[in-house]
């Protein structure tokens, strides 16, 4: 085959013959299919990357349509990877498009980076960065980070070659931060940093330019300012494999849908404080608050399973964390919270009468 | 000295930057003025002196024309 496609991009003395066969070798890992996602894999694929990766368990909404360009209103509710994958494959056949139809986790995640040479954080969630940190630097993997709040994204190389980590940058999770869904977003400043990430990958494979190593790059598309933060790199030698089983594998949280647990004999555990809203009259229903749960666990008997729920999930991450902690073996978190348990019940009313 | 917010931080203060008079500028100092006039919460933010993110443990001085840096996570993609 010719290269014709690629000749514009040969032409540039800086990639060349050789350089596009560097392309065409390498394989590329995009964890999360939403706006970044949407913005690095189109030029992933365009520029010839012989293997684009992409992980996500999420299905399309009508509300990622605005961002999520690869996506139409005829895909929504479908797999994001399967759609993205077909919309791929058809424009840019000669490239090998591999899909994980799942979340990333601890037990996907180090196994899935050693196939690939660069990952590339496309997420929303802050607790996946972590996880992808700690993965990259167990299976020695650079990834490339991209981050979005409202007209303002961060954007830097991690754990590339002896360069500074996500830890470096920002030791622990925060303890409140929003997402896209709470914050709002534009389409542009979303494809901004995506293509920041994708001319990372590009200079990474390429071995051209500078990567914004050691350092973070902020801009704000609003005011067009560009602020470049050096970080001083950090003792990492406690990311250890023992370490990540105990993080991500044996805290993982389980999840079940309401209407599955009411399946179960077991008791619905609310988080909330006395007095929040919506309140709820369920069978097997018990409520503790998440202040006052570590002191009154004996409660809650041990064998038959425990389903917490809270307002929005955050408290019965906590939660399900120190019912673990307590030995509770049988423990859940509900992926549906106060509201939507209302509304189940609600609709389950209306139907039966 | 010049402060600067960023992200979410500059939501919390209502302010992209402001002129921040303290008697002794130091790094505590500057924490604890961050953490009782805006709530903000130590271990969610990075602060950064002439955009060198700097340790919140070492409590160095800091000078009128030094520009500082309120940084935090960002979640969104």
């Amino acid at each position: 085959m010719t290269n014709e496609k690629y000749i514009r991009q040969i032409s540039l003395p800086n990639v060349g013959e050789s350089g596009q066969e560097k392309l065409s070798e390498a394989r590329v890992l995009v964890v999360g299919c939403g706006g970044l996602g949407h913005a690095v894999l189109p030029y992933l694929a365009s520029s010839g990357i012989g293997t684009v990766g992409i992980i996500d368990g999420d299905t399309v909404s009508k509300s990622n349509l605005h961002r999520q360009v690869l996506f139409s209103e005829n895909d929504v509710g479908e797999s994001k990877v399967e759609v993205a994958k077909s919309k791929l494959e058809q424009q840019f056949p000669e490239v090998e498009t591999l899909v994980l139809n799942e979340f990333l986790n601890g037990d996907n995640a180090l196994d899935l980076f050693k196939k690939f040479d660069v990952i590339i954080d496309a997420t929303d969630a802050i607790e996946v960065r972590y996880l992808i940190n700690d993965a990259c630097v167990l299976t020695k993997k650079p990834f490339v980070h991209a981050s979005v709040y409202r007209f303002q994204f961060q954007v830097a190389t991690f754990n590339y070659k002896s360069s500074g980590t996500y830890r470096c940058l920002y030791p622990n999770p925060p303890k409140t931060v929003q997402n896209c869904a709470e914050a709002g977003v534009m389409p542009s400043t979303v494809a901004m940093a995506g293509l920041y990430q994708a001319n990372e990958v590009f200079k990474l494979i390429l071995n051209i330019g500078d990567l914004i190593l050691d350092k973070m790059l902020l801009i704000d598309a609003l005011t067009n300012e560009q602020h470049q933060f050096q970080y001083q790199k950090k003792d990492i030698s406690f990311i250890t494999q023992d370490f990540f089983k105990k993080i991500y594998i044996e805290k993982k949280i389980k999840t079940i849908s309401y209407n599955e647990a009411k399946k179960l004999d077991g008791l619905f555990l609310d988080v909330r404080e006395k007095d929040e809203l919506p309140k709820l009259e369920l069978e097997n229903y018990m409520q503790i608050p998440l202040q006052e749960l570590e002191n009154n666990c004996s409660q809650i008997s041990k064998n038959p399973p425990v389903f917490i729920f809270c307002q929005s999930g955050k408290r019965s991450a906590k939660a399900f964390q120190l019912l673990k902690e307590k030995e509770f073996k049988n423990v859940y978190c509900l992926s549906d919270n106060a509201p939507e348990i209302e509304y189940e019940e609600k609709e389950n009313s209306l139907y039966s009468g | 000295m010049k402060i600067n917010y960023f992200g979410e931080i500059a939501d919390i203060t209502n302010k992209t930057s402001e002129e921040l008079k303290l008697a002794n500028p130091s790094v505590f100092e500057l924490i604890n003025h961050l953490k009782s006039k805006y709530d903000l919460v130590e271990e969610d933010i990075q602060i950064a002196i002439n955009r060198n993110l700097i340790s919140k443990d070492n409590n160095r001085p800091i000078n009128k024309t030094d520009e500082v840096a309120i940084l935090s996570a960002f979640a969104g993609g």
